[in-house]
C-alpha cells in the first residue's frame, strides 16, 4: 500500500499554476488566439448551421407524424374505467399522465370527408392532442365546444387565424352520433379554436365535462372484464403517459402495466413518431456520412490552426521544459489554451449559426411537404446548440490531442533550433538515403524541385491541404453536375401536360390519405367558362372501385399477368403474399375506373390495338392500362387485357357492364391520381359511359390549354379562386412548376454553395495556414540562404511555387475525384429521380482552377512579404541565442 | 594584395536611452590569402563588425570595399547577389538546409547563381575536408564536426573573394573545433581563400596568421 503511494507520488497542486501559463500565452498571442477563435468561431458556425436545419426539419417531421398519430404522448392506455385511470395516475414513476374521454362523432354530408370526434380531454391532453386553443379556452358548460380550424371551413366558414378572436362566442350548429348510435342535434357554443392540419387523421372537437357525463358518462365496469358489453368504448378513458426515459417504451408500458396492477389485456397504443423508429438504414448511413464529413472539416482547419500555434510556441515550450514542467503538463498546457479560446469560439459560432441556419431553413422547407401547420420557423432547441457546442468541443479536442503531444515531446535542445521537417524525417534515414543516391547529383537546384523538397518535409500536412481544398471541390462539382442533370422540361411536362389543371387540393398531396376524388365544383367549372381565352379544356372523372373478375376474365388476367415468369420475377420476394391472397382467392383486384371526355382521349398514349374516337365515344367499349415492370420505362409492359377481350366493369354503385377493349393505353402522370396501387390497373370509360355507370359525379380533375395573351390573366384569377373562393382546390399551372422546379434546384444551390464556400473557407485557410508555419518555422533557414546568396526574389518564387504545387495536386487529384463522384455517385443519386438526365461536367473545377492557381500564388507572396520584415541579421540571431 | 578594405565603419542600434554603439569608427584592411582572426568578448562588436563585413547588415556611416566594390553602393538585390558571388559564409550554428543532401548543400550557392558547379573541383573540396562517405547524407544525419565542416565546404565552393567565419567553433566541443579550424586554415592555403574569422577563443584564435582585438566598437 504504502509503495504504491510512493510510487504515484503525491497529487501536486500545480493546476493553478499551469492555468496561469495558459492564460499568460493567450493573451499574450492575440493574433495568434484570434485566428484559433475564429477558426474555432466558424466551425462551430458550421455545425451549428446544419444541426438547426436539420434539427428543425426532424423535429417538424416528428411533429407531422405526431400529428397523424394524433398526440405527443409516448403510450396511450386505452377504455379504462376510472378506478384504472386513477392507478396510473397515481404512479410516481411517470413524468406526465393525462387523459381524454371519447364521446361521440360529428356526423353529417361535410364531414365525410373530415373524420371529427368528439372528445372530452384534460388540459394536458389536448396541448398533447395538438387541440389546445389558440384562441379561446377548453368548454367548460355543457353547450361550449372547441373546434379545429378545419371542421369551420368544413362548415363553409372562412378562417384565417388572426379571425379566431372574433368567431369566439358565436354559435355552431353540429349533428352528433353518440353512445349507443344516438344522434344528437343542437347548437353549441364557440369557446376556442386551434388551426387543424390535414395529416391528422381525424378532427377533434372537444367538449365540456358535463356535456361528456350527460352523454356518455364513464362505465364503472372494466372494459377488460370478460362478459360486459365489449362494443362501447365512448365515455372509457383514454389514458397518455410520458415516460422519464424516452426510450424503451414498450418495455417501460409492460411494466407499467404489471406495477400498476392493470389487465395485461390493456390495449396500448405506442407512439410510433418516437425518433429513433422512423429513420431506415439508409438515413442512418447519409446522416453518418454527413457528421463524418462535417466532423473532419472542421478537424482539418482546427487541427492545422493548432499545429501551427504549437511550432510558433515550440521554442517557448522546449525552454519552460528546460526548467523543470514535465510532459503531461506540457500537454495540459496546450489543452487548456485551447480550453480558453474555446468559449469565445462558440459564442461567435452559435449566434451566427443560429441564423444561418433560421436563414437557410425556409429555403429548404419550401421543397418538402411535411404539413400543412409545419411553419417554417426554425425551432431552436436546446439539444441542437448543446450538441453543436459538444461537436465543437470534441473536433478541438481531438484536433489539439496531436499537437499537445508534440509540444510535449520537444527536448528543449532540439526545440531552440527547431526547423520543420526535420524532426519527422529521423525515423525514415535508410529508405531516404537510398531514394537520394540515384539522384542526388545530378539533380540539380531549380526553383521547382526546392518546392517540392519544401512540401515533402510533412507529407501529412501536405496531404492535409490538398485534402481540404479538394473536399470543396468535389462537393461544388457534384451539386454543379446535380443541377445540370436536373431536367426542367421534364419535370414540368409530367405534373402539367397542359397550361392549367385544377382538382381538390388533397388530390396530389402526398401527405394526404384520404383524397377527395370529385373536387373540381360545378360552379368553378361555370366560372371557368365565362373566362376568356380557354382554348381546349377537358374533364377527367374517376372512382377507385374493387373489381371482381368473372371466371372468364381471371382466367385472362391470370394468364397474362399471374403467371407471367417476368412479372413473378419482379414481384418474386412478396409475390406469393400478393398473389395467392388478394388475386388468387379473391379472384380481385382494385382498379382506378376513369371517366374522359374527348381532349382527355386525345392526351391518352395508345400502346396496342387502335383507338377509334368516333367509336369509342359511341359506347360498349373500354380502354385499359398494362402492367408497368418498372414505374418510369415504357418498357417492359405486361397487358392485363388485349384489344377484342370482353370484359364486366362494376360500379361501386352496383351496376355491372361488359365491355369489348378497343385498346392499350397510357394516361400521362400529370392527368392521373398521383399515386400507385399494387398492379395499378386502369380502365377508361367515355364519359357518359361513365355517368352512366358509376353515377353522375363532378370531375376529379379538370385541364385546359389558355390563349398565350390570356394566361397571365388566368394565372392570377386561379390563384385567387383557390385561396378566396374554393381554398380547398388546388391549381397547377406550367408557371407554378417553373417556379417549384428552380425553387428546388435553387436550394440545393443554396445549400451546396454554402457548404462548398465553407469548405472553400477551410481550405484557402488551411493553406495560408500551412504557409505561414512553413515560412515561419524556416525564417532562419530562409535566412542563411539570403546571406548565402539566394535573393529574396528567389525565395519568393520558391515559396509561390509551393503554393501552386497545392493547386496543382489538388487541381489533379480534386479532377479524378470529382470525375468519379459525378459517375459513381451523381448518376446513381439521380437513378430514383425521373426528371434526372444526368451529364457529365468538370465545368467548376475548370472555372475553380484558375482562381485557385491566383490565389495560391498570392497568397504565399503575401505571407513572405509579412514575415519576411525582419532583417536577415535578426533573423540569423535566432539560431545563436 | 588588398582584397577587403573597411573605412571609418560605425553601427548605431536603437535611439535615446537605448541606444547602443556596436561599431564606433573601425578601419580595416585584409590581403588576398591571409587568415585573420578578430577577437572579442561578447558583446564587443564582433558580430556586428562580420555582418557588416559580410553585407547581411547595413553600417550607420563607413565604407566596406571588397574586391575593389563598396557594397554598400549596391541595392539589396545586387548585393545578396554579389555575396553569393564574393563572399562566403561559415555559421556558428552551420545552417544547413535540412531538405538538402550534403552534395546539394555545397553546390547551392554556385546553382543559385545559374552556374554549372565544377565537379572536379567541388569533389576535391569535399575530398580534403573528408566528406566523401557522407555526400548523399542529409545534415540531420551528421555529426556537429561534420555540419561544420559542410558549411566550410559550402563557403569554398563557389571560390568567393572572401569567407567570412562566425564563432564556426562556437557549437563543437574542443577536439572537434581544433580538428575543424585545421581544416579551415589548410583549405584555405590549398584554396588561397582569404578568411577573415570571429570567435571569443584566444586559443582558436591564434591559430590565424593574424589577429586583432576589437572592445566596445573599436579595433584595439
Amino acid at each position: 500500500m504504502k509503495n504504491t503511494k510512493k510510487a504515484s507520488g503525491p497529487k501536486l497542486q500545480n493546476k493553478a499554476v499551469i492555468r496561469k501559463v495558459a492564460k499568460d500565452y493567450v493573451l499574450k498571442n492575440r493574433m495568434k488566439s484570434m485566428v484559433i477563435v475564429i477558426a474555432i468561431a466558424l466551425c462551430t458556425f458550421l455545425f451549428t448551421t446544419l444541426f438547426t436545419i436539420g434539427g428543425s426539419i426532424l423535429s417538424k417531421l416528428q411533429e407531422s407524424t405526431q400529428r397523424q398519430v394524433g398526440t405527443t404522448a409516448a403510450a396511450g392506455f386505452k377504455y379504462l374505467n376510472e378506478e384504472e385511470y386513477e392507478k396510473i395516475a397515481a404512479d410516481s414513476n411517470l413524468k406526465e399522465v393525462s387523459r381524454y374521454i371519447p364521446v361521440g362523432e360529428v356526423t353529417g354530408t361535410e364531414f365525410l370527408k373530415l373524420r371529427t370526434e368528439v372528445h372530452w380531454s384534460d388540459e394536458v391532453s389536448a396541448k398533447k392532442g395538438f387541440s389546445y386553443p389558440e384562441a379561446g379556452k377548453l368548454p367548460e358548460k355543457e353547450d361550449e365546444i372547441v373546434v379545429s380550424s378545419l371542421v369551420l371551413q368544413a362548415l363553409g366558414m372562412q378562417t384565417k387565424p388572426e379571425d379566431y378572436g372574433k368567431l369566439l362566442g358565436s354559435s355552431l350548429h353540429l349533428s352528433m352520433e353518440l353512445k349507443d348510435q344516438e344522434t344528437l342535434d343542437r347548437d353549441f357554443t364557440i369557446t376556442g379554436i386551434y388551426t387543424g392540419d390535414r395529416v391528422s387523421s381525424s378532427q377533434i372537437v372537444l367538449v365540456s365535462k358535463a356535456f361528456q357525463e350527460k352523454y356518455a358518462p364513464t362505465p364503472l365496469t372494466s372494459y377488460y372484464d370478460r362478459g360486459t358489453d365489449l362494443d362501447e368504448i365512448y365515455g372509457r378513458i383514454s389514458v397518455d403517459v410520458d415516460f422519464y426515459l424516452p426510450f424503451n417504451t414498450a418495455g417501460q408500458v409492460a411494466s407499467l402495466i404489471e406495477r400498476d396492477g392493470l389487465n395485461p389485456e390493456t390495449e396500448v397504443g405506442m407512439n410510433w413518431a418516437s425518433l429513433t423508429g422512423s429513420m431506415d438504414l439508409a438515413t442512418l448511413g447519409i446522416v453518418i456520412v454527413m457528421l463524418i464529413t462535417i466532423f473532419t472539416s472542421g478537424y482539418l482547419i482546427i487541427n492545422n490552426v493548432y499545429r501551427i500555434n504549437v511550432y510558433s510556441d515550440i521554442r517557448s515550450y522546449g525552454l519552460l521544459k528546460t526548467i523543470g514542467m514535465s510532459k503531461k503538463q506540457l500537454e495540459k498546457l496546450v489543452r487548456m489554451q485551447a480550453g480558453y479560446l474555446l468559449i469565445p469560439g462558440l459564442v461567435l459560432g452559435i449566434l451566427p449559426g443560429i441564423l444561418g441556419g433560421s436563414l437557410l431553413l425556409p429555403v429548404v422547407m419550401n421543397n418538402l411537404s411535411i404539413s400543412d401547420t409545419a411553419g417554417t420557423n426554425v425551432q431552436i432547441n436546446v439539444w441542437v446548440l448543446l450538441f453543436s457546442a459538444a461537436f465543437s468541443y470534441m473536433t478541438v479536442m481531438v484536433s489539439c490531442k496531436k499537437p499537445a503531444r508534440l509540444a510535449a515531446s520537444v527536448s528543449p535542445i532540439e526545440a531552440a533550433k527547431y526547423t520543420e521537417g526535420v524532426m519527422h524525417r529521423k525515423g525514415k534515414k535508410a529508405k531516404k538515403q537510398k531514394e537520394q543516391k540515384n539522384n542526388a547529383q545530378n539533380k540539380r537546384y531549380s526553383t521547382f524541385s526546392f518546392a517540392v523538397k519544401n512540401m515533402k518535409r510533412d507529407r501529412k500536412k501536405a496531404a492535409l491541404v490538398v485534402l481540404s481544398l479538394t473536399l470543396s471541390l468535389v462537393i461544388l462539382n457534384s451539386v454543379y453536375s446535380m443541377i445540370r442533370s436536373f431536367d426542367e422540361d421534364k419535370y414540368v411536362e409530367r405534373f402539367v401536360a397542359t397550361d392549367f389543371a385544377a382538382a381538390d387540393a388533397t388530390l396530389d398531396n402526398p401527405a394526404v390519405r384520404e383524397r377527395n376524388y370529385e373536387g373540381v365544383s360545378i360552379s368553378f367549372l361555370d366560372e371557368l367558362a365565362g373566362k376568356p381565352g380557354i382554348e381546349d379544356l377537358g374533364n377527367l372523372y374517376m372512382e377507385e372501385t374493387f373489381q371482381e373478375f368473372t371466371d372468364e376474365d381471371f382466367a385472362l388476367f391470370n394468364e397474362r399477368l399471374l403467371k407471367n415468369p417476368d412479372f413473378t420475377d419482379v414481384y418474386s420476394w412478396d409475390g406469393e403474399f400478393l398473389l395467392s391472397k388478394v388475386y388468387r382467392e379473391s379472384k380481385a383486384s382494385p382498379v382506378d375506373v376513369y371517366g374522359v371526355d374527348r381532349f382527355m382521349l386525345e392526351n391518352l398514349k395508345v400502346q396496342k390495338g387502335e383507338l377509334d374516337m368516333e367509336k369509342f365515344l359511341s359506347g360498349g367499349y373500354i380502354l385499359v392500362n398494362q402492367y408497368h415492370m418498372e414505374l418510369e420505362s415504357d418498357k417492359d409492359m405486361i397487358p392485363y387485357f388485349l384489344p377484342g377481350d370482353k370484359i364486366s366493369v362494376t360500379s361501386n354503385e352496383g351496376k355491372t357492364k361488359t365491355y369489348e377493349v378497343m385498346a392499350l393505353v397510357d394516361i400521362p402522370y400529370a392527368f392521373r391520381v398521383q399515386r400507385y396501387t399494387e398492379l395499378d390497373m386502369q380502365y377508361f370509360l367515355p364519359e357518359n359511359e361513365y355517368f352512366d355507370l358509376c353515377g353522375q359525379h363532378t370531375p376529379m380533375r379538370t385541364i385546359f390549354n389558355v390563349a398565350d395573351e390570356h394566361e397571365a390573366e388566368m394565372e392570377k384569377w386561379m390563384k385567387e379562386y383557390t385561396t378566396k373562393v374554393e381554398p380547398t382546390m388546388d391549381y397547377t399551372s406550367r408557371e407554378v412548376y417553373k417556379n417549384d422546379f428552380k425553387d428546388f434546384t435553387q436550394m440545393i444551390l443554396i445549400v451546396g454553395g454554402l457548404l462548398t464556400g465553407i469548405l472553400a473557407l477551410i481550405g484557402l485557410l488551411n493553406l495560408a495556414n500551412t504557409l505561414i508555419t512553413s515560412i515561419m518555422t524556416r525564417r532562419l533557414e530562409l535566412a542563411m540562404l539570403e546571406a548565402v546568396g539566394m535573393t529574396k526574389k528567389m525565395q519568393i518564387r520558391a515559396i509561390c511555387a509551393e503554393g501552386l504545387l497545392y493547386a496543382l495536386l489538388t487541381g489533379i487529384i480534386g479532377s479524378i475525384l470529382c470525375a468519379l463522384f459525378s459517375v459513381v455517385l451523381v448518376r446513381n443519386l439521380g437513378v430514383g429521380m425521373w426528371y434526372f438526365a444526368w451529364k457529365f461536367t468538370l465545368m467548376p473545377v475548370a472555372v475553380v482552377f484558375p482562381v485557385m492557381i491566383l490565389i495560391t500564388l498570392f497568397l504565399p507572396y503575401v505571407i513572405y512579404k509579412k514575415t519576411m520584415k525582419e532583417s536577415v541579421v535578426a533573423r540569423l540571431r535566432l539560431a545563436d541565442n | 594584395m588588398e582584397i577587403l578594405r573597411c573605412e571609418g565603419l560605425t553601427k548605431t542600434y536603437g535611439s535615446g536611452e537605448t541606444k547602443v554603439d556596436a561599431l564606433r569608427g573601425v578601419d580595416l584592411s585584409v590581403n588576398k590569402g591571409e587568415f585573420l582572426s578578430v577577437v572579442g568578448t561578447s558583446g564587443s562588436g564582433k558580430s556586428t563588425l562580420l555582418h557588416t563585413l559580410g553585407g547581411l547588415d547595413r553600417p550607420t556611416s563607413g565604407k566596406v570595399i571588397i574586391d575593389g566594390k563598396d557594397i554598400f553602393s549596391l541595392k539589396d538585390e545586387a548585393l545578396t547577389i554579389f555575396r553569393r558571388r564574393k563572399i562566403g559564409f561559415v555559421f556558428q550554428s552551420f545552417n544547413l538546409v535540412p531538405v538538402m543532401t550534403v552534395y546539394e548543400n555545397i553546390v547551392l550557392p554556385i546553382e543559385l547563381d545559374g552556374d554549372k558547379p565544377d565537379k572536379a573541383f567541388v569533389e576535391q573540396i569535399i575530398d580534403t575536408l573528408g566528406l566523401t562517405n557522407k555526400k548523399n547524407a542529409y545534415p540531420s544525419q551528421l555529426s556537429g564536426g561534420q555540419q561544420q565542416r559542410v558549411a566550410i565546404a559550402r563557403a569554398l565552393s563557389s571560390t568567393p573573394a572572401i569567407i567570412l567565419a562566425d564563432e564556426p567553433t562556437g557549437n563543437l566541443d574542443s577536439k572537434t573545433s581544433q580538428d575543424v579550424m585545421g581544416l579551415l586554415k589548410v583549405t584555405g592555403q590549398q584554396f588561397a581563400q582569404t578568411i577573415v574569422m570571429i570567435t571569443h577563443n584566444e586559443e582558436i584564435a591564434q591559430m590565424a596568421d593574424r589577429t586583432i582585438r576589437i572592445e566596445d566598437g573599436l579595433i584595439v
